[in-house]
């Protein structure tokens, strides 16, 4: 029973990959999740466009991480499915969501301070030049010449690739995290607050990063408490409310106002 | 196209002017410290040569070189369970353990090669135990240690019922008292490991990989390292290490005694950490443990050849100890 449905999906995935794809990248449909008696997401959908900045907004506690974990593979939905490029994809570990290429980037920087660019946009997939029984003797110069290269192609341009993360800026640092998911070549990238540390005047330099990764072909959902970045860099956005994912509206159809009314009330100021 | 973003245009939050940390001219602060540690044993060494006539000479460098030998092979250990971010309190009841391990197997009648191995062997069943407490249970590294050093040393002390045995082996005493060429296989040994464990942790993925972890254990999670693995094999690399230092220790002792390295968990951690490894973890190289462990052996002996009593020799070496951590969190910024 069990391996039929699972060829039936195979050979409709195969089909789906002969097919130019539709119109979503993303299709999460009916995601429901509880902790303990407090029901986290109540049947949220959320579709996310090719070529897209989906920005993804809400109080706090509003189910924003829940349902980017569930994306990434860190939690599993109670109910629900996901449709990515096509294909409905079981997503169950954070390795699943990666090999989908589903990239997340997280708000707290997954990077280590003390090590440099390169070591950190290769960190868990390092070149090895040659084994010498159960250890492996790194590549350095063959990952810096990549690192550069994965940097240049981002157009984002560091001091030194040898200086430790933690000498470099805050918004170099969100660039360097950026460009290690980007390395990987996903499909979709997940940012979380990737502004929220940042001095005022590099939240645009990493908005214009954010929004060339969407010329790149690659779909960004893109969580904030900065509504105004959000809003200048988003397609759409979808407001999540107490579990449930209350609107979502083409960027250029709403105001702010609008946005936090629904964020806070469920609904928009003149009651649309 | 030339443009790029406005990030290349963003001034790093570097204090330093910017020629300082030209493209080049990088500041390499693992070099620049081993070069500080370099110059003040010079100093100290200086000194000691103008105070005392005995102190240099080629006798007395061999007599440095044995003594520090013990403590710099448990050294090499420490160091990479401190740059991982953990810490071993047991050293000390290990090389304790492998005393007693070694004479007990040799008093059986057992070949030298295999009470040697089994000595590491014990050694590294007590990284295993550390490994387990820290990974499994999830029991503070301190803690843990604290707890099994105490354990460890209650142990060997219930097997040899507090009483020490002589070591009757010419073949175990070549362990100390052999020589390579004209080097005293201690001190040889001791040079062949630090070259060793340097290129290892230079260049191998798993140097690499205890740096990250002891920098951002998190982040190597998210990134697919195995993180609990990695752990496993410092804390039982650590305990190896020390088990080898106490056979050097029985051969030069030439007895099997259950008090046998008590307290040098802290001449070790000591030594490491004037060496330069920090603390937090995922800065540290053993160039700087090799000169940290000679200052501290060059202090010891130096105080000696100018009969100093030994209670004030503890409260110098404490006080450089103290000393130069404080240089150190000058320069990366204090522990709050």
């Amino acid at each position: 029973m069990a391996s039929q449905s699972v060829e039936t999906l195979d050979s409709r995935a195969d089909l789906a990959a002969s097919r130019t794809p539709g119109e979503f990248l993303v299709q999460m449909v009916g995601i429901c999740k509880s902790f303990g008696g407090l029901q986290a997401l109540k049947g949220v959908n959320l579709n996310v466009r090719y070529r897209e900045v989906m920005g993804l907004v809400g109080d706090n506690a509003a189910g924003k991480s829940t349902l980017m974990k569930i994306l990434t593979g860190a939690y599993a939905a109670d109910t629900g499915y996901i449709v990515f490029n096509g294909q409905r994809a079981n997503i169950q570990h954070p390795h699943d969501s990666r090999s989908l290429g589903i990239e997340m980037i997280y708000q707290e920087l997954g990077l280590c301070g003390k090590r440099n660019a390169t070591a950190n946009l290769f960190l868990g997939r390092e070149r090895v030049k040659f084994s010498l029984g159960f250890l492996k003797i790194l590549d350095w110069s063959g990952m810096k010449r990549d690192a550069t290269d994965i940097l240049d192609n981002l157009h984002i341009r560091l001091r030194s690739l040898e200086l430790p993360m933690d000498k470099l800026s805050g918004g170099q640092r969100q660039a360097v995290a950026i460009g290690r998911a980007v390395s990987f070549s996903p499909k979709l990238v997940i940012m979380d607050e990737p502004t929220a540390s940042l001095a005022l005047k590099e939240v645009n330099a990493v908005l214009e990063l954010i929004g060339s990764l969407r010329q790149r072909g690659i779909s960004v959902i893109l969580i904030s408490h900065r509504l105004q970045d959000v809003f200048q860099v988003a397609d759409r956005i979808t407001v999540l409310r107490a579990g449930e994912a209350v609107a979502t509206h083409a960027t250029r159809d709403v105001s702010m106002d609008d946005i936090v009314s629904l964020m806070f009330l469920g609904r928009e100021r003149n009651g649309r | 196209m030339e443009e790029g973003t406005a990030l290349q245009q963003i001034e790093p939050a570097v204090d330093e002017p910017a020629d300082r940390v030209g493209r080049r001219r990088l500041p390499r602060v693992d070099f620049l410290r081993d070069l500080v540690l370099l110059l003040a044993w010079l100093v100290i060494a200086a000194i000691f040569s103008f105070l005392s006539p005995y102190f240099l000479t080629v006798q007395n460098f061999r007599n440095i070189g044995m003594a520090i030998s013990i403590i710099g092979i448990a050294s090499v250990g420490a160091t990479i369970v401190l740059v991982s971010a953990g810490i071993d309190l047991t050293v000390g009841s290990v090389i304790g353990l492998s005393v007693i391990t070694v004479g007990a197997l040799l008093s059986l009648g057992i070949p030298v090669t295999g009470a040697v191995l089994g000595a590491l062997l014990a050694g590294g069943l007590v990284g295993v135990v550390n490994g387990l407490l820290i990974v499994k249970a999830r029991i503070n590294p301190l803690i843990a240690t604290l707890g099994m050093m105490s354990v460890i040393r209650g142990l060997a002390f219930v097997y040899s019922g507090g009483i020490s045995h002589a070591i009757v082996s010419d073949s175990f005493s070549f362990l100390g008292g052999g020589r390579v060429a004209v080097i005293p296989l201690p001190i040889f040994v001791m040079g062949v490991l630090y070259i060793g464990v340097w290129a290892i942790m230079k260049y191998t993925d798993f140097g690499h990989y205890v740096y990250s972890v002891g920098d951002n254990a998190q982040a190597c999670r998210l990134a697919g390292v195995d993180v609990k693995r990695l752990r496993y094999i410092v804390y039982i690399v650590g305990a190896t290490a020390a088990a080898l230092a106490g056979l050097f220790l029985a051969s030069l002792m030439k007895a099997s005694l259950p008090q046998a390295g008590t307290g040098y968990e802290l001449n070790v951690i000591a030594a490491v950490i004037l060496g330069g490894t920090s603390l937090s973890g995922g800065i540290g190289n053993l160039l700087g443990t090799l000169l940290g462990v000679v200052i501290m052996g060059t202090l010891d002996n130096g105080f000696t050849l100018l009969n100093v009593p030994a209670f004030y020799q503890m409260i110098a070496k404490g006080l450089v100890l103290i000393v130069a951590v404080f240089v150190d969190q000058i320069r990366t910024g204090g522990y709050e």
